[in-house]
């Protein structure tokens, strides 16, 4: 609360000196000129705002500042007072500028402070002090807030000048170079009652720095000590201790505190000069505080670069003059590779990390869709496979090759010819028909024929083959070697070995359905038996998978069986 | 003197055909009758008492395998004629028999021809038979014996017993439960899909392993196996996903 107090009379006093001077010598630019200046509390009708004005009163004219306290001289300004009974009147040199400066704070007292840097003289008057009431105060006169150049004294003499028409209080002309000094009048019998002025003849205003506070992460430290700045900085200014090479990697720094002398007479403003990949920059950043402090956001030098902080009196308008600047350069570097390396390496992993993950994920899902079609194509390609042994049973195959090697043997080479050409009819077809689900009739009868001649000449039996001449074999479809395994179970256990067994095959019509006969009169079997060999369990496999592609489920698979024969229909319905 | 030689097929074409290239290629070989079916070789057998047999194996109603069951002890030798049998040609390689595959080889037929002559003036007793019956007779038994033959005489090992083989060339060393080592010339390569099925794997071109003798396996050497008479066998990175497999099937059955 004390601070937010303190900090808006530093704010007021900006406002003020800047507003003041404005409204107190509107017609004089902004030189002293032949006036005194007078301090009063007053409020602008305008704004209704009450604020403190310094009035200025014509050197020869002295006695109209009684004039400015009567509210029917002024039209727009309302209860105007001044700041205390005393009234203390300030004359300075006519051509002085840059004057006006802080005020310094004597409990709830505002004391004003006047900068004199032309080394002139400085005249004090009370207007509130005269031969009736002058006994009643005391003044005193200190300079640099240290010496009592006029102890507590009665006040030195009455004089009448400057057109005055009564007789008011002198109380010095000063002038002390380089110097500072403050004259204090109070009145004895209500200390309150107390004004004071001080004069400033000092030339060099510019901040001192007492010193740099780095703030890095848990910890800091004073920056002049080499030996605990982390080589922050090694070369310092001897007179006024100004780092010379200050420079920290970016990041590494929390914050600076710069602190300086409290300075209770002047304000200074901080610019900070940047030079970063950003390109050149200057930025205002306030006032060192009423308690000499400034400290630094981070926020202003997270990019490298170079940086210079300049500390400069207060004023209306900045003046630059690099007599009256305080330069503090500074270096942000590049994050140190270690910083560097560590960021990055942690950054990396976590990307390589997520980048692992979802390519886990991904090549676990690719991989889940690849097994399951991997377990797919198995399973379609067991079943071609399935087909084509069925087709082609392998001991049929090597059996019949047997059989033609015999014919060699024999020198029965046309026969052999003829053999080995029905082979390779039936070989052609078993490996062309893997590929397809459908032939004409036609093909499965040409396909039929050559096996039975393949296995007559193995096992000797006789075979007829019918064709109901209802049907036109090249226009009906059915699935390639579907009969096959059938005829090849009638062959090996119906027929083999036995020369008067015999071998019927037929299609034939019955209304709209197709029906596929094979016939044996070989010895029969149990068909309530489970032991249905190979072949015949995969021509019921086979229709059930035909039922499934087919709608109505067309395909019906019939065995009979008995000691003297066996009969296998396939029928299929609506198929014509 | 000559050898009695029976043909059992039930085709025909087969039968002139097998007898047409034995007189052509074997000299030596007198046929002294063919059959046509298992019964009707049986009966053959038992009237012609022959020194050697061509037997094929699918015959409708009765194998050529039902045909050897059905002697008690069998005094002659057997070449094995098969178009396509795989279960069949397991079992005759387990017993380290003789089989022709149809369309018959000139070459084969005359090696196994010359091989079956000399146990035949040898007169070794044929062990082989009774192994592959009784290989036969228990078709999923859990440890079958295998016939090693070497140079002087075929030793029937129970599969069980085996610890591990290593190849050596074209001859596989055998070393069994009980320290024993046995050098048979034949190639890993046979053993290894001859023995798969009763947990043999191969770890190594030259190590193949019983898996139920396994102690652990060492991370060492990208891969080894400690069996439990310590000694270490090395997986090849082409083995070692199989190896584990097994493993992992052999604790886990």
């Amino acid at each position: 609360m004390i601070f937010y107090r303190k900090y808006l009379i530093v704010c007021i006093i900006a406002f003020m000196s800047l507003t003041s001077s404005l409204k107190a010598q509107p017609a004089v630019s902004d030189s002293f000129g032949h006036y005194f200046l007078f301090n009063m509390l007053t409020t602008d009708k305008r704004y209704m705002v009450r604020e403190p004005v310094y009035f200025s009163v014509s050197d020869t004219a002295l006695d109209e500042v009684f004039d400015k306290l009567n509210p029917a001289n002024n039209s727009t300004l309302i209860n105007t007072r001044p700041v205390s009974p005393v009234m203390l009147g300030v004359k300075l040199n006519p051509s002085l500028r840059h004057f006006f400066s802080t005020i310094a704070q004597s409990i709830s007292q505002p004391y004003y402070t006047f900068l004199i840097q032309d080394s002139s003289d400085a005249i004090l008057v009370a207007m509130g002090i005269n031969s009736t009431n002058y006994r009643d105060f005391l003044y005193h006169v200190v300079e640099n807030d240290s010496t009592e150049l006029v102890p507590w004294s009665p006040i030195p003499k009455l004089e009448q000048s400057y057109g005055a028409s009564k007789p008011y209080a002198f109380l010095g002309k000063f002038n002390a170079p380089g110097k500072q000094i403050m004259v204090e009048v109070y009145n004895t019998k209500n200390y309150s009652i107390r004004e004071g002025v001080i004069f400033d003849w000092r030339s060099d205003l510019r901040p001192a720095l007492n010193q740099i506070i780095v703030e890095i992460k848990g910890a800091y430290f004073n920056l002049a000590y080499p030996a605990i700045n982390h080589g922050y900085a090694s070369r310092f200014n001897r007179i006024n201790g100004v780092p010379e090479d200050f420079r920290f990697p970016a990041d590494s720094v929390h914050n600076i505190t710069f602190q300086f002398r409290k300075e209770e007479t002047l304000l200074h403003s901080v610019h900070l000069i940047s030079q970063t990949k950003k390109g050149p920059d200057t930025v205002r950043l306030g006032n060192i505080d009423q308690h000499g402090y400034f400290q630094l956001d981070p926020e202003y030098y997270r990019q490298p670069g170079r940086y210079e902080l300049v500390f400069q009196r207060q004023q209306k308008y900045p003046s630059w003059e690099e007599s009256q600047l305080l330069r503090i350069p500074f270096e942000v570097l590049p994050a140190s590779a270690k910083d560097i390396s560590m960021k990055y390496v942690l950054l990396l992993a976590a990307i390589v990390l997520v980048i692992l993950f979802l390519l886990m994920l991904f090549f676990q899902r690719v991989n889940k869709r690849r097994v399951r079609r991997m377990a797919q194509q198995k399973e379609s390609a067991q079943l071609k496979l399935k087909s084509v042994r069925s087709q082609l049973n392998p001991h049929f195959m090597f059996n019949a090759l047997g059989s033609i090697q015999n014919l060699m043997n024999k020198q029965a080479t046309d026969e052999a010819n003829r053999y080995l050409n029905r082979f390779a009819v039936l070989t052609r077809a078993a490996l062309d028909n893997s590929e397809k689900d459908m032939i004409s009739l036609e093909d499965e009868w040409h396909i039929v024929d050559n096996y039975l001649q393949m296995e007559q000449l193995r096992f000797g039996f006789s075979y007829s083959l019918y064709l109901d001449p209802a049907l036109h074999p090249a226009d009906i479809e059915v699935p390639p070697m579907l009969l096959q395994p059938l005829i090849e179970n009638a062959v090996k256990h119906g027929v083999a070995g036995k020369k008067d067994r015999h071998i019927t095959v037929q299609a034939k019509q019955a209304g709209h359905d197709l029906q596929l006969v094979v016939e044996d009169d070989g010895e029969g079997f149990d068909i309530t038996k489970n032991n249905t060999g190979f072949g015949l369990k995969l021509s019921q496999e086979r229709i059930e998978l035909l039922n499934e592609l087919y709608p109505g489920k067309p395909f019906h698979l019939n065995i009979q069986s008995s000691g003297t024969g066996t009969i296998i229909t396939i029928t299929v319905n609506k198929w014509i | 003197m000559n050898i009695r030689c029976v043909l059992i097929d039930d085709e025909v074409n087969n039968l002139e055909n097998l007898q047409y290239l034995m007189q052509q290629h074997c000299p030596g070989v007198e046929i002294a009758g063919r059959a046509s079916s298992a019964d009707e070789g049986m009966q053959l057998i038992k009237e012609v008492d022959p020194d050697l047999v061509l037997l094929d194996i699918q015959m409708p109603v009765k194998s050529g395998f039902d045909l050897l069951k059905s002697f008690d002890t069998v005094s002659f030798e057997v070449i094995f004629v098969t178009a396509y049998d795989q279960y069949g040609i397991q079992a005759i390689k387990f017993s380290a028999l003789d089989y022709l595959l149809k369309p018959v080889d000139t070459d084969d037929l005359m090696q196994a021809i010359d091989k079956a002559k000399q146990r035949i003036t040898l007169k070794q007793q044929n062990s082989n038979i009774s192994n592959l019956i009784a290989y036969l007779q228990k078709p999923q038994q859990e440890s079958p014996r295998i016939a090693l033959p070497n140079l002087l005489q075929t030793r029937y090992v129970k599969v069980n017993e085996i610890v591990r083989c290593e190849a050596s060339d074209n001859y596989t060393h055998f070393f069994l439960e009980n320290g024993e080592k046995i050098l048979v010339s034949r190639t890993l390569k046979e053993y290894a899909e001859l023995l798969k099925p009763y947990s043999f794997q191969r770890t190594h071109q030259s190590h193949l392993v019983n898996m139920h003798y396994v102690k652990s396996f060492l991370k060492e050497d990208g891969g080894t196996l400690l069996l439990q008479d310590n000694t270490k066998i090395p997986i090849s990175r082409q083995h070692l996903e199989a190896v584990k497999m097994a493993l992992s099937n052999t604790l886990n059955p």
